[in-house]
């Protein structure tokens, strides 16, 4: 069982804190959804997971290893993430876009073997973009776009999978359908730490919550328990749905099953 | 499956190429120019002083177009993947300037008594040096927006110091060879200029060998190939480093031959479904042939008109250019 330990993590842009003692631990089978208002540092955490920035203290382990002690490759093999920035800078065949899931695993001058386009062609379809598998990925809606990198991000098969905001251009639909496969992902055996922004669907599909607020993670666990009202007023400066209030709220729940 | 597919039309791809760039090939060693058509007239009946011809002359003039031009075609589609910009030219890092200020300055200061043998070396001394200067401007971690200016200060002082050169040559002679020199060609060269040339050429391809993956992956951007194993700083300055090298070996034997790295992997981009890691190999192809066409277009004209190479692919790069950009202005209404 993977278990991903996040212990007393410090990130400073110049003098200022952006992520500031957060702990935190991720097992295996588990979609941790990570949750804040903008600038509270979620996607600094994320980065430093990935590799991508280097923080100033703390420690990352996934199975009692250090991270910082990875090679890019084999880091590469067992971290799948998914940027928040969608780019994709030439106009290459979804398909390929998704393959390059696979280049961690192999060697430079290795094509892709059963194995391989198995995993491609299933990441395409948990997406829903296997339609789409021969047309330029730039000539795809923004959702849609989003869903073929996300298939990129699954094909790595990544024991620990990191993503920033896999549902912010989506449609109601596809964000349900996106969740659930993310859920179905870590439920497989996977660690998913999702960066989310929709509080319904962070509540609905994520096994745990973790709320971060100016850089500290300030309350962890089920749903019920850190979304409530007082972290609500205090972190988001919200207040929930009232039924007095008269008005009603539009909350998508699932996919329609016809 | 559609990768098997892809595979496939990329294997047929590269042997269109491949024998078009042989036809081009076989042409340029068997046509008669101008000037060898003379030389021939004088020495009909003799084999073996033709056969010295061909061996002196075409020979060296198709195997330098060949290589050179396959250089550039590669180069350009290297730099073009790695800066993800298809108005990217080899020279950006000042590799082309920098060599021929290297030659030129060689070829000046020697006043012709060094061997001319020397000038594939200091073209690439020259190139490399750009390429320092243009990292110690740059610095490690910077931004391609910050290297690109690099590039471009390092190209204006090294374009400027040639000017003063030329602005210095104590006769017209002089400048004439050297602005010559400079507009490119690959007549008039010898099998050592070939052999001289390849050594850091070589060198230059073999750094690029297996660099067409990292490509790929850096399509979705700097962060996300860097989350799948691509050291991004390594593979940036592996890929300078073999431009200058090839690059630098290219312009000092043959002088500026522009518009063939902008334009040749422009032209095969589509083909490959604009993947760079096919379109590397592709573009030394679609480059060895162009260059090669356009020799064969310059022994077409009489031989008292002394058109140079780089001429032509300027004059049908240059309108391409033009035509590329209004093109990319409109993708972009």
């Amino acid at each position: 069982m993977k278990q991903l330990t996040i212990d007393k993590l410090t990130f400073l842009r110049g003098q200022c804190p952006v992520v500031d003692n957060a702990s935190l631990s991720v097992t295996g089978g588990e979609l941790v959804g990570l949750i804040g208002p903008n600038g509270a540092g979620k996607t600094t955490l994320l980065k430093s997971l990935a590799g991508l920035l280097k923080p100033a203290a703390g420690d990352m382990r996934l199975d009692g290893r250090a991270l910082s002690e990875l090679s890019d490759e084999s880091r590469a093999r067992q971290i799948a993430y998914l940027a928040q920035e969608r780019t994709a800078h030439w106009p290459i065949s979804v398909e390929r876009i998704v393959a390059l899931g696979r280049f961690p695993h192999l060697a430079p001058w290795q094509q892709p073997g059963e194995a391989d386009l198995a995993a491609i062609e299933q990441a395409m379809r948990e997406t829903d973009v296997l339609q789409h598998r021969t047309r330029q990925i730039t000539h795809l809606s923004g959702g849609e776009q989003m869903r073929v990198l996300l298939a990129r991000a699954l094909a790595v098969r990544a024991p620990l999978m990191l993503v920033d905001e896999p549902v912010a251009a989506l449609d109601p639909a596809h964000a349900i359908a996106v969740m659930q496969t993310l859920r179905r992902n870590a439920e497989a055996g996977n660690a998913v730490i999702a960066v989310l922004h929709d509080l319904t669907l962070a509540a609905r599909f994520c096994h745990r919550l973790a709320l971060m607020h100016r850089g500290r993670i300030v309350a962890s666990g089920s749903a019920a328990s850190v979304l409530s009202a007082a972290n609500l007023r205090e972190v988001y400066g919200i207040g929930l749905w009232d039924p007095d209030q008269g008005e009603m709220p539009v909350i998508p729940w699932q996919l329609s099953t016809s | 499956m559609l990768w098997q597919t892809d595979t496939r039309a990329q294997r047929r791809l590269l042997i269109i190429g491949a024998l078009i760039v042989a036809v081009l090939f076989l042409i340029s060693l068997f046509m008669r120019s101008g000037t060898l058509a003379l030389a021939q007239i004088a020495l009909q009946g003799d084999a073996g002083l033709r056969a010295l011809i061909f061996e002196q002359i075409r020979l060296p003039r198709a195997l330098i177009a060949l290589f050179v031009g396959a250089t550039l075609g590669i180069c350009g589609a290297a730099m073009q993947s790695l800066l993800r910009n298809p108005l990217a030219t080899p020279g950006l890092v000042g590799s082309s300037s920098g060599a021929a200020l290297g030659a030129v300055l060689l070829f000046y200061l020697g006043n012709g008594t060094v061997s001319w043998l020397a000038m594939p070396l200091a073209g690439t001394f020259g190139s490399l040096l750009a390429m320092a200067f243009v990292y110690a401007l740059a610095g490690r971690d910077s931004s391609i927006t910050t290297l690109i200016l690099a590039g471009v200060a390092v190209n204006a002082v090294a374009t400027s110091m040639l000017s003063l050169i030329l602005n210095l040559a104590p006769s017209p002679y002089a400048v004439q060879e050297v602005v010559l020199w400079l507009l490119g060609s690959v007549a008039n060269k010898s099998l050592n200029d070939f052999y001289l040339m390849l050594v850091p050429m070589t060198l230059g391809w073999l750094l690029l060998r297996g660099c067409g993956r990292s490509l790929n992956a850096l399509t979705l951007g700097e962060d996300t190939a860097h989350t799948m194993g691509v050291n991004i700083n390594r593979l940036r300055w592996r890929i300078f480093l073999a431009i200058s090298l090839a690059i630098g070996a290219a312009v000092s034997t043959t002088g500026m031959i522009g518009f063939v790295g902008l334009v040749v992997p422009h032209l095969l981009r589509p083909l490959v479904g604009y993947e760079p890691a096919r379109l590397l190999p592709l573009s030394a192809l679609g480059g060895a042939a162009m260059l090669l066409a356009a020799d064969i277009v310059v022994r077409l004209f009489p031989a008292s008109v002394d058109i140079k190479i780089g001429v032509i692919t300027s004059i049908v790069g240059a309108p391409f250019f033009l035509w590329l950009i209004i093109r990319t202005r409109r993708a972009h209404l």
